[in-house]
């Protein structure tokens, strides 16, 4: 009986990858080193011989002012509206600037949706745009303020963020969610430009001194965290990884990977070429 | 009649020498005596039965040889984490060396091979001890089988790992009789069982530990399988359930009695903490009313540890800030020995039963 349970549970585990990678790719997506880098380096990667890339993905993140220092949170988007979060199964009848509400909001778990994964669209073309904006704005106010050590910080700072934008940060961006793959595809449906995968969104409730609390939503995660590296592409990566310079603002990215996605939304690697 | 379990083996050797030593102090005494030929009876039938019991269950037959049995399942339970961990490592060390197909061969060959290799072990050892060990190593290959599929072919996390995984080591603590398995299987049983809860709540699965309300049916379920099924072949199998059917009961009220805010319940904390607080002594105590009851000295020693800690955290919580220190802990000392009062009183009525269903 434990013979037939392990064979049975493999059989199961292998049919489904078969099934998954059968027919027409869900996504076929070329990425670079930006959006599908190494992994954090850290003890137990000695003792691992594998390698799996992280995907790096991002939200369009509010707008941020010129003068402004601060960690946005990187996961809140301006997508994720009360109608939004309503249509995903989140009871938001309630205000956020009830103590009820607030319990309620804070007390909320995470679901599981369908998550659009766009690639070097629109969504980077903003935060490209906003950074230039910053720049513009902390160059204007080091005019007006010429010399003061705090403005050239920031314009230096300022300038290093589109630079990071333009060249090394990834342009893979969560911009929607969804319930129904049908529609969600329907509505995106360049496969070489968008991905459809599990992901998890979550409640918030902020609560700043001065503001009334308000609740917004967060991509908590992409079930797409990393996707392994198979023996027979591992002759390009091998030579990168130990010492390998990291990419900086000088540096382009070493590689591209063609990323399929199945029809169980699952992901593989279908090919990966050195640059 | 023979005895069902090894555990009974043991009590009867054990009963054999007790009574061995006592009639030697009857003798001593002059209490009794007996003939040369009742003396001879009596030591005949005693050794041929140990003799039996020693061969089918592998039983300590002296206080030495308990000791040494104790040393063995210490090293075989060490013995037994240590190649677990080493069949992990082993696998991760290598595996970005193989290629695909090579390591899902590997992979599935790894639990078969030692599966088998258990069953043979399990039918030679009498002792136990090295089907254990054998035991063990298979289904970390198990886990490790399903684990790496899902890393290497970057399949999305279920939790129907869980019911598979739970099944095997089932079978194999029931197959070699081994206890670290059958708690490696509810426990398997119980992250099932809470997750499925937490999905059908609308939460992702993930997420199921942070209400812990999922935990209960699966609570009740552990607790009732002794009742339904007849466990006694099974030396300790069903205090087993019953102790974990009880911890995965009152660790979650313990943990809502004091964290309100992550009950399902839509309510203020304060009255969630305030029911669950209720709710910890009264089934605390109910608990050690059923193991006193039912002679089951691991629930009731089991009520009483959490009887005592909801008494403890409540006192904590109304007096840590109010009280002096020395009459904190006077109290509580005070309690404890109100307690002792308590306990020394259902000894002497009676209420207590003699031996019981033990490990």
């Amino acid at each position: 009986m434990g013979t037939a349970l392990i064979l049975a549970t493999n059989a199961v585990v292998l049919l489904g990858v078969n099934s998954n990678r059968s027919g027409e790719p869900d996504a076929a997506v070329t990425l670079t080193e930006r959006e599908l880098g190494f992994p954090y380096r850290n003890v137990s990667a000695r003792e691992n011989s594998g390698l799996a890339l992280r995907v790096n993905w991002r939200v369009v993140r509010m707008d941020r002012r010129a003068g402004e220092f601060g960690l946005d949170s990187l996961s809140q988007t301006t997508w994720l509206d009360r109608a939004k979060l309503a249509a995903l199964g989140f009871d938001v009848t309630e205000e956020a600037d009830t103590l009820e509400g607030k319990r309620r909001y804070r007390k909320m778990l995470p679901k599981e949706v369908l998550v659009v994964l766009e690639y070097d669209g629109e969504a980077h073309r903003q935060m490209v745009g906003q950074a230039q904006r910053l720049l513009d704005g902390e160059t204007a106010l080091l005019a007006e303020h010429s010399g003061e050590q705090e403005h050239v910080k920031r314009v230096k700072w300022a300038t290093q963020e589109l630079a990071r934008e333009q060249k090394t940060s990834s342009r893979l961006f969560v911009i929607d969610a969804g319930t129904d793959h049908g529609e969600l595809r329907a509505k995106y449906a360049d496969r070489s430009r968008y991905i459809i995968a599990r992901g998890q969104i979550r409640i918030a409730v902020t609560d700043r001194a001065g503001e009334p609390p308000r609740f917004s939503g967060i991509v908590q995660g992409v079930a797409i965290e990393s996707v392994t590296v198979p023996l027979e592409y591992r002759s390009v990566l091998d030579p990168l990884v130990p010492g390998g310079p990291s990419p900086g603002l000088d540096t382009s990215p070493r590689y591209v990977v063609t990323l399929h996605v199945g029809r169980r939304l699952e992901p593989w690697i279908a090919g990966i070429r050195g640059i | 009649m023979k005895p069902p379990s090894k555990t009974e083996a043991q009590e009867r050797a054990d009963q054999i020498r007790a009574f061995e030593r006592e009639l030697q102090s009857l003798e001593h005494e002059r209490v009794v005596a007996l003939t040369e030929e009742q003396r001879r009876a009596i030591r005949g039938h005693h050794e041929a039965l140990l003799t039996t019991l020693a061969d089918t269950f592998d039983i300590d037959r002296s206080r030495r040889e308990k000791q040494l049995s104790l040393g063995m399942r210490i090293a075989s339970f060490l013995g037994a984490l240590a190649f677990a961990a080493s069949v992990f490592f082993l696998f991760y060390q290598f595996w970005g060396k193989l290629s695909t197909s090579t390591q899902v061969v590997i992979l599935i060959a790894a639990p078969l091979l030692s599966f088998l290799a258990t069953m043979v072990i399990s039918q030679r050892d009498q002792s136990g001890y090295f089907a254990k060990l054998a035991g063990l190593v298979s289904f970390a290959c198990f886990v490790l089988n399903i684990s790496m599929l899902g890393q290497i072919f970057n399949i999305t996390p279920s939790d129907k790992a869980f019911i598979v995984w739970a099944a095997f080591a089932a079978l194999l603590a029931y197959a070699c009789e081994v206890r670290l398995l059958l708690v490696a299987s509810i426990l398997c049983v119980i992250a099932f069982l809470s997750a499925r809860m937490g999905t059908w709540s609308g939460m992702y699965w993930i997420h199921f530990g942070e209400r812990p309300e999922n935990f209960f049916p699966a609570a009740v379920v552990l607790f009732l399988i002794p009742q339904l099924i007849d466990h006694r072949r099974f030396s300790g199998f069903a205090s087993i359930y019953r102790t974990l059917g009880l911890l995965t009961l009152l660790i979650p009220i313990l943990i809502l009695a004091n964290w309100g805010m992550i009950s399902y319940v839509d309510a203020d904390p304060d009255t969630i903490e305030k029911i669950y607080q209720v709710m910890g002594f009264v089934l605390s105590a109910g608990v050690i009313w059923l193991g006193i009851r039912k002679e089951w000295p691991e629930v009731m020693n089991t009520g009483n540890v959490f009887f005592v800690i909801f008494l403890y955290t409540k006192f904590y919580d109304w007096w840590w800030d109010v009280l002096p220190k020395y009459l904190f802990f006077l109290i509580v000392g005070l309690t404890a020995l109100l307690f002792l009062v308590v306990f020394k009183r259902f000894r002497k009525t009676g209420m207590l039963g003699v031996g019981g269903a033990g490990a």
